[in-house]
């Protein structure tokens, strides 16, 4: 029996030329990926060796089958070639799906499609590369992933995980934060960090914890969580807070972009001024590659781990051997702190929405998706509680910007204006004034 | 206002006031070879049914006063923008076969704003997809064999090294 095309397939040539003429190429590559019938799209060769070679990215970023740079497998883990470093779980291969490459030097979870798979080389297994910036590899310390996750009470188990290297994972994991080196960049996080703990980061909850437990191997030990979840009515309530950024898909780093100039397009170049040019910026292209394109990226805040008691501080503290003494107390709480990023797009809203609130939103490019990585990353699913009846979101905007005023008259301008960074609709806001 | 008709493939016949169909440049030109006095005989688009026609007049109507397009076709910011108005973006929420009929029409019919309308709503449903996804969003199937695959895999290494 002879099957019928789908419309799109029947269209001419030349109307198909037509909206080829509003793709950009990386989304031309992936249509190609389609079906056999559009394998010659894009239709012209690679205009130079550069293009050629973000061509190959944007293919192994949509076919993520990375030559895997294969080390000697663990004897203790015949089907794995790793064990995470901090709890010696088995970790799955780069190309798991549901894989997040926990980025050494940012504390930063990234998914495939934000990480470059094909170039990943585990830090630990590479070290006296990781040590000296080898920019053809793309290190991560670890990967979160359905099947594997570290425990959340890392910190604070009586007994210390045994790994390859010898070492405490927790004091590893601990003492990388603390050894690691502090860019522009990550003080630009850890800013943002502490702004939306001190400013907003309470005031948005973002449902309630159920524990899934953070591994699926039956021998390890039970997770020590202050709030269990199971046979348990009340459940802790979690937060979140995020903000937004850039990522540049040619060199994969990470853009804020300037308060004033709030982005339009998700995908074009206009519009935007970046804080700054990333790696493979030149003097035409200082805005991330226009051939492999620029994504948006929502950078969740997450409580990785669980942090000790008052009592276990005193106790880590001998355990560890942290020297000077209150050194652990100064940073308990960053070191537990880590970010997931997932690519994000402008939606506009409808138009009754329109009216009250900002036209064009940012949301999460796959909603499903998003869901699934935060839970892996927390390592508990959230269950949604009774919707609070009005948040401080549903203040009409003349009420929003008197309160940022006051804030302004108290605390400074500065401090407004930090403030209102934490939420796309009050940045807007806010930078509308000027 | 003079009002001229169309008669759709199926023999509806539309009336539709000249200032509004002249949208169309072939309509135009059409009118302008015969001295533009169509009043008493209905002009045959034979590949455009009525229901399509309705929607393309309907276009027409709402756009009779824009200006016409840039002479230069091949401008910059025609083919890399694909910002929609928030009007022909809900015009445009139709199923997808009405859509590439649209389209069809208005390539057939030479209405060049309503053919770059139909064709940036097109492009935006690929924009940001996987090939998963727009195999999804159009209903294609993935005919490429694991062998297929691979060899366009191996064809795109090349420049890896």
């Amino acid at each position: 029996m002879a099957t019928t095309l789908p419309s799109f397939l029947t269209l001419p040539l030349d109307i198909l030329n037509l909206i080829l003429d509003y793709v950009p190429l990386r989304d031309q590559i992936s249509l190609s990926l389609t079906t056999k019938l559009l394998q010659r799209v894009p239709r012209n060769p690679p205009s130079s060796t550069e293009e050629a070679k973000c061509r190959q990215r944007i293919h192994a970023r949509l076919r993520p089958r990375p030559k895997l740079i294969t080390p000697k497998p663990d004897p203790r883990f015949p089907d794995s070639y790793y064990t995470c470093p901090y709890c010696a779980h088995p970790l799955c291969q780069p190309t798991c799906k549901t894989a997040l490459f926990l980025d050494p030097f940012t504390r930063t979870f990234s998914p495939a499609g934000l990480f470059p798979v094909e170039r990943a080389a585990f830090q630990h297994q590479y070290r006296w590369r990781y040590m000296t910036f080898d920019p053809e590899l793309a290190f991560y310390s670890t990967i979160w992933c359905e099947h594997h996750r570290c425990p959340r009470d890392l910190f604070l188990r009586d007994t210390k995980i045994g790994t390859k290297h010898g070492t405490d994972g927790a004091h590893l994991l601990y003492r990388e934060y603390l050894d690691r080196p502090r860019g522009e960049f990550l003080s630009y996080w850890e800013g943002r960090l502490n702004r939306f703990r001190t400013m907003w980061f309470e005031t948005g909850p973002a449902g309630h914890r159920c524990n899934l437990g953070s591994s699926t191997d039956p021998n390890r030990p039970k997770e020590n969580c202050a709030e269990k979840g199971e046979g348990r009515n009340e459940m802790a309530e979690v937060l979140k807070a995020s903000f937004y950024m850039y990522i540049c898909l040619h060199c994969y780093e990470i853009r804020h972009f300037r308060r004033s100039r709030l982005p339009h397009h998700d995908t074009g170049q206009r519009n935007r001024r970046w804080s700054e040019p990333c790696r493979c910026a030149d003097s035409k292209r200082r805005e991330g590659c226009d051939t492999c394109g620029v994504a948006m990226v929502r950078c969740t805040i997450f409580r990785a781990f669980d942090t000790p008691s008052a009592k276990q501080l005193g106790d880590i503290r001998r355990w560890y051997g942290v020297d000077p003494p209150g050194q652990w107390a100064a940073n308990d709480e960053i070191a537990v702190w880590f970010y997931v990023i997932t690519e994000c797009e402008l939606m506009r809203m409808e138009p009754v929405w329109r009216e009250a609130k900002e036209g064009i939103r940012i949301q999460p490019k796959r909603r499903e998706e998003y869901e699934e990585y935060m839970n892996i990353a927390r390592g508990f699913k959230l269950l949604n509680g009774p919707a609070p009846r009005v948040t401080i979101m549903d203040l009409p905007d003349a009420i929003l910007l008197k309160i940022l005023r006051y804030v302004g008259s108290e605390c400074g301008w500065r401090e407004a204006g930090k403030a209102a960074g934490a939420a796309y609709h009050l940045e807007k806001l806010w930078s509308a004034q000027y | 206002m003079s009002t001229i008709k169309l008669l759709s493939s199926d023999n509806a016949e539309l009336a539709v006031d000249k200032e509004v169909a002249e949208r169309s440049i072939l309509i135009k030109n059409m009118l302008e070879d015969v001295g533009g006095d169509m009043s008493d005989q209905a002009i045959p688009i034979p590949n455009v049914n009525e229901a399509v026609l309705r929607k393309v007049i309907e276009w027409c109507e709402h756009h009779k006063s824009d200006p016409p397009p840039p002479a230069d076709e091949d401008s910059d910011s025609r083919k890399k923008s694909t910002d929609i108005e928030e009007w022909d973006q809900k015009f445009m929420q139709v199923d997808q076969e009405m859509l590439f009929e649209i389209i069809l029409a208005a390539n057939y019919l030479d209405i060049k704003p309503l053919l770059d309308v139909g064709c940036k709503t097109v492009a935006n449903m690929i924009k940001g997809k996987s090939p998963e996804e727009i195999r999804k969003t159009f209903n294609i199937q993935n005919d490429f064999t694991p062998e297929e695959e691979d060899q366009i895999r191996r064809e795109n290494e090349w420049a890896e090294e």
